[in-house]
């Protein structure tokens, strides 16, 4: 029957995924970067990010359209404001991604990242987001459940680095001049980890019927 | 306030069995949507709210049907007086071969009333409130089969508030016309639910969402469903409404 419909949405779905791995693409970059494995790549997530805001206009007039359309209601209508609700998410996560991209050239000793954990909070953030996008086509509840109880290691991560760096600062390390960049990637992890755990209260929003879909919009804390 | 209610009513066309234990209740001064795929009891439903489905032969009902406290199968209930209080618009606009004046005179003459007075208040009042008055005040003499679609929907609205009617049942009554006499007939449901209940079959989702306080999905002669509109068509419980109501199915 609804043929046309079904496979508007599968475009819809297609965008989705590929808007999530060019950010995943801008994070293994900075994951490089982080690890010592060089910095090279570092100089292509100013384009991803770009790509990532063109994206994001194509998903928001897709889903525009959608709703002139077709007037989803119900499923449709959930997956669809849910959708263009989280590309915002995933364009302020490729913009963070910029953010420290900006940075890390500043930190001169290229081991300290990852002695204070920022490559780890950088993977952890990329399974959030992988696994959120993912819940999403599949509609996958338990997964964005999972995805949101993540958050809480992120911002465990986040608190461990701001100790260390504190240390850093109060032992006076020789590296304790890069403490406040140090910091403000840390701090640019941890948001993405709630522009993260917010694309799965999207998906919650969308796919969980025992949830009140008009009347509890998802809080981006 | 519940108006109506129903109780395990089963209704059967011979063998065959269109209605199933349905329970529904309907408040009053409320507007109830009735969606569903097409044989599925939306209008048999919505007739033997008012016993209409009395005079089909081969019927068989079972369960009740409680109205202001009262089942309407009781043997006391003055079925005439029911229809009445429970009227009915249906699907293609059915004026009478008359004039637009006696068309709505017709109920309360048979209720017995004569004064031409009290009679021309009545049409007035009737068409005032069916929002059709200022369209047809000049020619109140002349033949009802002359108006508009629009207008002769209308007129079967106003046809049936000129009884003093309780609820007024309605089944696909914009069918049948365009999308602005459409959006009349729906101001005018809307209007006119603060004094009435009003109970109508459609196969538009979105009519039901612009109008409908609550909504009950049929389905092979069940309610599988029946809860706000706004529940039904954002988020339904049910599988199967989802799949109505999104077009997956029907
Ligand atoms: N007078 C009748 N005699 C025998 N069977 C009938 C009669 N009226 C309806 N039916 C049958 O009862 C079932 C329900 O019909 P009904 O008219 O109530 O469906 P509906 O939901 O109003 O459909 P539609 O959306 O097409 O108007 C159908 O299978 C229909 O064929
Ligand atoms: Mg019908």
């Amino acid at each position: 029957m609804r043929t046309r419909f079904d496979s508007e949405l599968e475009t819809l779905y297609v965008s989705m995924i590929k808007m999530g791995s060019l950010s995943e693409e801008a994070l293994s970059a900075l994951h490089d970067a982080l690890t010592g494995n060089g910095r090279s790549r570092l100089d292509s997530i100013a384009a991803i990010s770009h790509q990532i805001d063109e994206k994001e206009r194509e998903i928001e007039a897709l889903c525009l359209r959608l709703l002139l359309k077709r007037q989803p209601v119900a499923r449709d209508l959930r997956t669809i404001s849910s959708a263009m609700k989280m590309v915002v998410d995933i364009e302020r996560i490729g913009d963070n991604a910029g953010d420290i991209s900006e940075i890390i050239p500043f930190i001169s000793n290229d081991e300290l990242p990852a002695r204070i954990g920022l490559d780890r909070m950088c993977g952890e953030v990329t399974d959030m987001v992988v696994g959120a996008i993912d819940a999403f086509v599949h509609s996958d509840t338990e997964k964005a459940q999972a995805v949101l109880s993540s958050d809480d290691i992120v911002d465990n991560s986040f608190v461990n680095a701001k100790e260390m760096i504190t240390t850093m600062i109060r032992e006076g390390d020789k590296d304790a001049a890069e403490a406040p960049d140090l910091l403000m990637i840390a701090k640019y992890f941890e948001r993405m980890g709630d522009h993260a755990a917010s694309l799965a209260r999207w998906v919650l929003n969308a796919f969980d019927a025992s949830g009140d879909w008009l009347n509890n919009p998802v809080q981006v804390k | 306030m519940t108006i109506i209610e129903t109780k395990d009513l089963d209704l059967w066309y011979g063998s065959m069995q269109a209605l199933k234990k349905i329970n529904l209740s309907m408040e009053e001064k409320s507007i109830t949507a009735l969606i569903g795929p097409s044989g599925c009891g939306k209008s048999t439903f919505l007739r033997t709210l008012n016993r209409m489905n009395d005079l089909v032969p081969g019927v068989r009902i079972e369960g009740q049907v409680i109205y202001n406290g009262e089942d309407i199968f009781s043997p006391k209930v003055d079925v005439n007086g029911l229809r009445y209080e429970v009227g009915m618009v249906f699907q293609k606009p059915n004026p009478f071969m008359m004039s637009i004046y006696d068309n709505i005179a017709y109920g309360p003459r048979t209720h017995g009333i004569k004064s031409k007075v009290k009679l021309d208040e009545i049409v007035e009042k009737a068409l005032v409130d069916a929002s059709l008055f200022d369209e047809v005040k000049d020619r109140l003499r002349k033949s009802a089969l002359g108006l508009s679609g629009g207008q002769q929907q209308r007129l079967c609205i106003a046809r049936a508030l000129a009884v003093q009617p309780k609820v007024l049942l309605m089944d696909e009554p914009t069918s049948a016309l365009d999308p602005i006499s459409t959006a009349k007939i729906e101001e005018l449901a809307m209007s006119l639910c603060d004094r009435y209940t009003i109970i109508i079959v459609t196969h538009n989702m979105q009519q039901a969402l612009r109008i409908a306080h609550k909504t009950a999905f049929f389905l092979l002669g069940e309610v599988i469903e029946y809860d706000t509109t706004e529940r039904i068509f954002s988020n339904p419980s049910d599988s199967r409404t989802e799949d109505y109501v999104t077009g997956r199915f029907g």
